[in-house]
């Protein structure tokens, strides 16, 4: 599934942007970015259904100072 | 008179109110410290010396009319040269922008305008803002006052070291992933990361918006302070900043710390520390013990992940950004801005909607982590012992350099950055202490408190 999902990307990269990566470069590319990926997709399973990136917003305030 | 760069911002701003000196004699001695520190420290692109001492002189004449321009009459000040200012140049540390000419005022200098601040310089940065050290391939290396051969820490690398050298009273900086804290805590200066929401960011070049914000560095706690509630609260130019008090400045700033339960990490910011580093920032939490503060230990979780859903959005942004230049003109980024281009071309549409989404949730672990516990928690900034120019010149040491500091953008909240003493090469120590969202003022009053009973800030890199 990663596997595929980084070749997704790899190739909307160069379809849709017109950005080439090739050969050795690409690959130095895919390791690079692997440590973050790997992290960012353990997380994936913690998004729930009712969510949106506002939320953080909502957060925020719900954590604000002052302190004590 | 006594030599005017022994005083702080507070204390030139006082002694030009109250006709000690005149704003063009400060004007002039800042203009010509940075002219001379140019060969040593490379921290300025562009000098404005005639605009200058214009205003210097329109402060003058204010002055001698009875009239006080406001809290920082004729105070010496520059920027990273990322701030828009309608008719100059804001190059933005790169080859891509080195001559465009802005059409429009960032809300930040009009503030400082309206307080009576002068702008004498722009000052050097990391290539778009994009790297934690103060390198820069296309204007030179800016470096560090306490040694050349060492980084200033960045991306607001020029405000750190002509704040640090005395070169100026203060500088505005960026800090999307640790760019005002690391260059503070580098050259040993103050440096606040403000809340998300807390200062606008119109006219402030973007690297990433959900994590970009701007703050002061200076030399004193109290300095940050003014330069803050100048700068800090809502801007209908900037709709992404809340429309919330900056909190209780003036005496309030000289509250202490008794009675405040400050928290100590056990998780991850220790991680990667020396017995040298450690020492120092154990000898912080002390002071506070000794200041009366209970001292806490706190455990905040996910960090790891917290560290890597920061990168994705700072990558993903800075990417997008940067996408029709990336494609017309590549060969114009310095080598290390655009491997890191590169990477954010590389995330999913879903894992950055992912990145987002999840701020919320590792905000509430935090909070209930930490702000449940205590009411602020301290942090090295910098793990280790500052690094040469030469040891991260190919953008290693990235990801140490911000492990510390890039969690707190992620997580929205404000983080104060401390000088806490020297390691054994010479090179300063900074300290972080991280509070809630929107709650400045008591990092301020923190931060304060161990100011007041250490000398750190009164040191002089050699030579400055």
């Amino acid at each position: 599934m990663a596997a595929l999902r980084g070749e997704t990307v790899r190739q909307w990269a160069r379809e849709a942007q017109d950005i080439e990566f090739a050969g050795d470069h690409a690959a130095g590319i895919a390791r690079a970015i692997e440590p973050v990926a790997a992290a960012a997709r353990a997380a994936e399973k913690a998004v729930p259904f009712d969510s949106e990136p506002a939320d953080f917003v909502r957060a925020q305030r719900r954590w604000q100072g002052p302190a004590r | 008179m006594t030599d005017i760069t022994e005083l702080d911002l507070v204390g030139v701003a006082a002694a030009i109110r109250a006709g000690e000196i005149s704003a063009r004699e400060a004007a002039e001695t800042c203009l010509d410290r940075l002219e001379s520190a140019q060969p040593r420290l490379n921290a300025v692109i562009r000098l404005d010396r005639d605009d200058a001492l214009k205003a210097a002189e329109a402060a003058d004449r204010a002055r001698a009319g009875g009239r006080t321009l406001g809290p920082l009459h004729g105070v010496p000040l520059a920027h990273k040269d990322m701030f828009y200012r309608r008719g100059k140049i804001a190059t933005c540390g790169s080859k891509i922008r080195h001559d465009f000419v802005a059409d429009r005022t960032a809300t930040v200098l009009t503030r400082l305008d309206a307080a009576g601040a002068l702008q004498l310089a722009a000052l050097n940065m990391n290539e778009f803002a994009y790297g934690p050290s103060g390198h820069n391939s296309h204007f030179g290396d800016c470096c560090n006052p306490w040694s050349p051969a060492h980084i200033t820490g960045g991306s607001s690398a020029g405000s750190g070291a002509a704040v640090a050298a005395r070169l100026v009273y203060g500088a505005l900086g960026s800090d999307t992933g640790g760019s005002v804290r690391l260059p503070a805590a580098i050259c040993g200066v103050v440096g606040l990361k403000t809340t998300s929401g807390r200062v606008s960011r119109s006219g402030a070049m973007p690297l990433s918006f959900s994590l970009d914000t701007v703050g002061p560095l200076t030399r004193t706690v109290r300095d940050c302070a003014l330069l803050y509630e100048v700068i800090a609260g809502p801007d209908p130019d900037d709709p992404t900043t809340a429309d919330l008090p900056t909190g209780p400045p003036g005496e309030a700033l000289e509250g202490g710390v008794r009675g405040l339960r400050l928290g100590v990490p056990t998780t991850y910011f220790l991680d990667g520390m020396t017995p040298e580093t450690s020492r120092l920032f154990a000898a912080v939490a002390e002071a506070y013990r000794r200041l009366g503060a209970d001292i806490v230990e706190v455990a905040p979780p996910g960090l790891d992940e917290i560290s890597a859903l920061a990168t994705v959005v700072l990558s993903v942004e800075a990417s997008t950004l940067h996408m029709n230049w990336y494609r017309e003109r590549k060969e114009d980024y310095s080598d290390v801005v655009r491997a890191r281009l590169e990477l954010g071309f590389q995330h999913p549409g879903t894992r950055y909607v992912e990145a987002l989404i999840l701020r919320a949730q590792h905000l509430d672990a935090f909070g209930h982590a930490v702000f449940d516990h205590v009411d602020a928690m301290l942090a090295p900034v910098l793990p280790m012992p500052v690094p040469t120019r030469a040891e991260t010149a190919d953008g290693g040491a990235t990801g140490l350099l911000t492990r510390c500091a890039r969690p707190i953008n992620y997580l929205g909240l404000p983080s104060l950055s401390l000088p806490a003493g020297f390691t054994e090469n010479g090179l300063p120590f900074g300290v972080q202490v991280v509070g809630r969202p929107f709650a400045e003022a008591e990092l301020l009053r923190i931060g304060r408190a161990y100011e007041r009973e250490h000398d750190w800030h009164q040191r002089r890199p050699p030579g400055f």
